[in-house]
């Protein structure tokens, strides 16, 4: 088999027991690797109704058929499992070395079930599967887990994948650290946490193969000459950050847990700014031409010594969203989220809403254990985000995350936690950004601007980002299936623009990789399975039209300041949207995938499935 | 530096991120595979550099009196005079032959420059890919998406580099290949290290 490493590795931490089982070529033509093996094996391997945290939630680590190729551009791979926020599918990606080595290793998916007795990690060396004792890493960062099990093994070349101690107190947006990027959404270090899994180490020997090289080399160096353009200028300069004055500008910066969307202290967190004084080098991932990370020192004051990278995300949601504006407390923030395992996005997105409630007087000084959780305050945020990490005091309501702590609060702060089906929503404030506000609403995911990237069509003004009309149901359909073939294959984000005719070209280079014959028609349609196929495992789950919703904020209080004064979305505009949406996909007004549509995707037997139901 | 070097493949650490695609443009060329075990060149990381470098790529330096050649103990190698390339004589029938893997060679290379070849277990080093040259480029060279990777002198990328940190990098390189053991002690560079915010973190000394 070209390309793919052909075995699929099923462990059971409860029993011990390992399992090789070969990959079909049907199954690749369908699911084509990453995130779309990831839904696939998840439906296949997990019950229904299971606990997310609990040995039954099944987790399913994949790399895609670009991994080790010179395509790979960043060598991700996708972690797939019952989500502990959203109780629903949860899917993230993260870069780097780490999934090279799986598949040098010779494996192309990795599913894991069950829960180990004690603390533990894998090592995973070629075909030899070890169980190790992590009593010795339990409770350490992700950045002393490297290095240790390193020198534990013997071997600088070996990759780690391993979670914080967030991950080992199940707090729920827990992420998983790989070579220093991250797994950040949907709490899959929770999940990892909850099976005593403590890392994922590997190391591979062996060699994958291509269908054809000498022209797979060709269109490499083509592609490498076009992400050195100007497509992708926006990344390897500024970096994502450069986002914090755009969005400022266009009213969509999300501030002080979304009461504004526009922050006032935002020049000493933008990009520039960062780039300026702080950024000591930019550094890629594994294989990639682009080169996004931009690594930041504080050089003198309280918090000198802080390092961390940095992101649009991070920065929004540690930084506008929780009223930070000084750069140091923020870029500790980051670095704290590191350290401990925590996912920047939702830490930011409960603290933001832990500090309104604290101003609203739903929280008191005696609740928090003396901290002054006012917005803007530096010192809370870095003692709250402890507590969460610790599950200590206050720590332990807002490590459920938003949805759940809010619901558990009361007293009116559902109004305010901004959350989609569980996931904190990330910085764009979709109030007047009416596809992108479609696009997360019916999300499997939930609240994840990596699953829909609708908000192009808005910002780049190809649609009237304040209005809403027929056509935004096919747009944010459109967006979700790209989005689903990036993650398959695995293509960085950052790349979606670099290709002329995307289907028709990424079609060719699976081609030239694997060997299958691969056409562009049949690559959207595989885009499509895949996001039909995640949303046959929510309503496997339950999953309501009601579950497609947005968080109170966004339908109630419009924006107060900025160019989109006034915005909101009408629960009509939310119906009208959902109904286009519902209409694209093919579904029925419930928003549940048809048997005819099932069966035109070649899945007849979860139409079956769900026809029994 | 008493004379120019000769041409090899030189990196310039200030454009370097780290990424690795020369190890597979490497074991591409080299064996039609994607394995970077085959590559003959490694990136790096350097651990005793302060900021703001943290890698390069290095392959075969052609040092003047090779510690390779001279520590083999079946003489299995011997030095191109013309071009400085290590020649590692794999004539199985030849009793200087590199047969049995012994590895002295890959222990005495400052550079970690010597591998050992998965599948012939003998040992091998980048030659810069005579027949594959495109523009004058060998694979590694025209794959690097950053233009880190030249095949030059050290002299000629230390005229074109301007970052200090690299510069002094680049002159003790040009050291090291004269009087290999400076290099490691002076940089201390770690071989396939990732990590690098790790890097970062531990030179600042934070817990």
């Amino acid at each position: 088999m070209f390309g793919y490493a052909g075995k699929i590795l099923h462990v059971n931490l409860t029993t011990r027991k390992t399992n090789s089982v070969e990959l079909k070529e049907e199954f690749c033509k369908k699911y084509i690797g990453g995130r779309g093996f990831a839904t696939g094996l998840l439906y296949e391997n997990s019950n229904p109704n299971v606990d997310p945290l609990s040995p039954e939630n099944t987790m399913v680590l994949s790399t895609g058929p670009f991994a080790v190729t010179p395509m790979a551009i960043g060598d991700k791979f996708a972690v797939g499992a019952k989500s502990p926020l959203t109780g629903f599918i949860g899917e993230s990606l993260g870069g780097s070395f780490w999934s090279r080595e799986l598949k040098k290793a010779g494996w192309d998916t990795l599913i894991i079930r069950g829960r180990a007795e004690k603390p533990t990690y894998m090592f995973i060396d070629d075909d030899i599967v070890e169980f190790r004792d992590a009593k010795s890493l339990w409770g350490k960062s992700p950045w002393k887990v490297d290095d240790l099990i390193r020198e534990e093994l013997g071997d600088e070349s070996i990759r780690v994948t391993s979670i914080g101690l967030a991950g080992e107190n199940m707090v729920r947006f827990a992420n998983i650290t790989n070579d220093m990027r991250t797994c950040g959404r949907t709490g899959m270090g929770a999940v990892m946490g909850s099976k005593n899994l403590k890392a994922i180490a590997t190391r591979g020997t062996k060699t994958i193969f291509v269908a054809n090289l000498d022209k797979l080399w060709e269109v490499a160096l083509e592609f490498y000459q076009k992400a050195r353009g100007p497509e992708t200028e926006k990344y390897r300069v500024v970096g994502t950050p450069v986002n914090v004055l755009v969005l400022n500008r266009l009213g969509i910066l999300p501030t002080k847990n979304w009461q504004q969307s526009t922050f006032e202290g935002v020049e000493t967190v933008s990009g520039e700014h960062m780039l300026k004084y702080y950024v000591t080098n930019i550094t890629a991932c594994s294989s990639c031409p682009i080169a996004c990370d931009h690594n930041v020192t504080v050089k003198e004051g309280l918090y000198a010594g802080t390092t961390t990278s940095i992101d649009y995300e991070s920065m929004y949601a540690l930084g506008p969203n929780c009223g930070i504006g000084a750069p140091d407390p923020l870029l500790k923030a980051i670095e704290l989220c590191d350290v401990y395992g925590l996912d920047t996005i939702s830490a930011g997105v409960v603290v933001g809403w832990a500090m309104e409630c604290y101003e609203k007087g739903l929280i008191t000084k005696e609740d928090t254990d003396g901290i002054d959780l006012r917005f803007g305050n530096p010192e809370a945020i870095i003692q709250i985000l402890g507590k969460i990490a610790r599950r200590e005091g206050i720590g332990d309501l807002l490590a459920e995350g938003t949805k759940i702590a809010s619901e558990r609060l009361g007293k009116g702060s559902e109004h305010f936690a901004i959350h989609i089906k569980g996931l904190e929503l990330p910085g764009y404030d979709i109030r007047s950004l009416k596809t992108a506000a479609l696009g997360w609403a019916v999300s499997a995911n939930g609240g994840d601007h990596n699953r829909s990237g609708a908000y192009d069509y808005d910002i780049s003004g190809k649609v009237d980002r304040f209005k809403v009309d027929e056509s935004r149901g096919k747009l944010a359909m459109e967006s979700e299936d790209f989005a689903a073939v990036l993650d398959s294959m695995i293509l960085c984000k950052f790349c979606r623009r670099l290709f002329k005719n995307f289907y028709a070209d990424v079609a060719e280079i699976y081609t030239l990789i694997t060997g299958i014959e691969m056409k562009a028609a049949k690559l959207r349609q595989a885009g499509e399975r895949i996001t039909n196929m995640k949303k046959v495992f929510n309503i496997r789950e339950g999953w309501t039209r009601a579950n497609d919703h947005l968080p109170p904020r966004v339908m109630k209080d419009p924006v107060s300041d900025g160019m989109a004064k006034g915005s909101l979305v009408t629960q009509e505009e939310l119906d009208f949207l959902l109904d286009s949406y519902y209409k694209a996909r093919g579904w029925s007004k419930d928003g549940n995938p048809t048997r005819e549509k099932l069966v035109e995707l070649g899945l007849e037997d979860r139409a079956k499935e769900l026809l029994k139901r | 530096m008493n004379q120019m070097s000769p041409k090899f493949i030189v990196c310039d650490p200030k454009k370097c991120v780290g990424c690795a695609l020369c190890e597979q443009a490497c074991s591409a060329a080299k064996e039609k595979c994607f394995n970077t075990l085959y590559s003959r060149i490694h990136t790096v990381y350097l651990d005793r550099v302060s900021e703001p470098i943290l890698s390069m790529s290095i392959a075969c330096h052609h040092c003047d009196d090779p510690a390779c050649v001279k520590v083999c103990p079946r003489e299995a190698l011997t030095q191109d005079e013309e071009t400085g390339v290590i020649i590692v004589n794999a004539d199985f029938e030849d009793a200087h032959s590199c047969h049995v893997p012994c590895g002295w060679c890959m222990i005495a290379c400052e550079f970690g420059a010597m591998i050992l070849d998965p599948k012939l277990s003998i040992a091998a080093v980048c030659d810069l890919c005579p027949e594959d040259h495109v523009n004058g480029e060998p694979p590694c060279v025209r794959t690097c998406p950053y233009d880190a990777l030249s095949l030059a002198t050290v002299e000629e990328v230390l005229e074109k580099t301007e970052n200090e940190t690299a510069k002094k990098i680049l002159k003790e390189l040009a050291q090291a290949r004269e009087n290999s053991k400076t290099f490691y002690e002076k940089f201390g560079y770690i071989p396939m290290k990732p990590s690098r915010e790790k890097i970062l973190y531990e030179k600042h000394k934070i817990s």
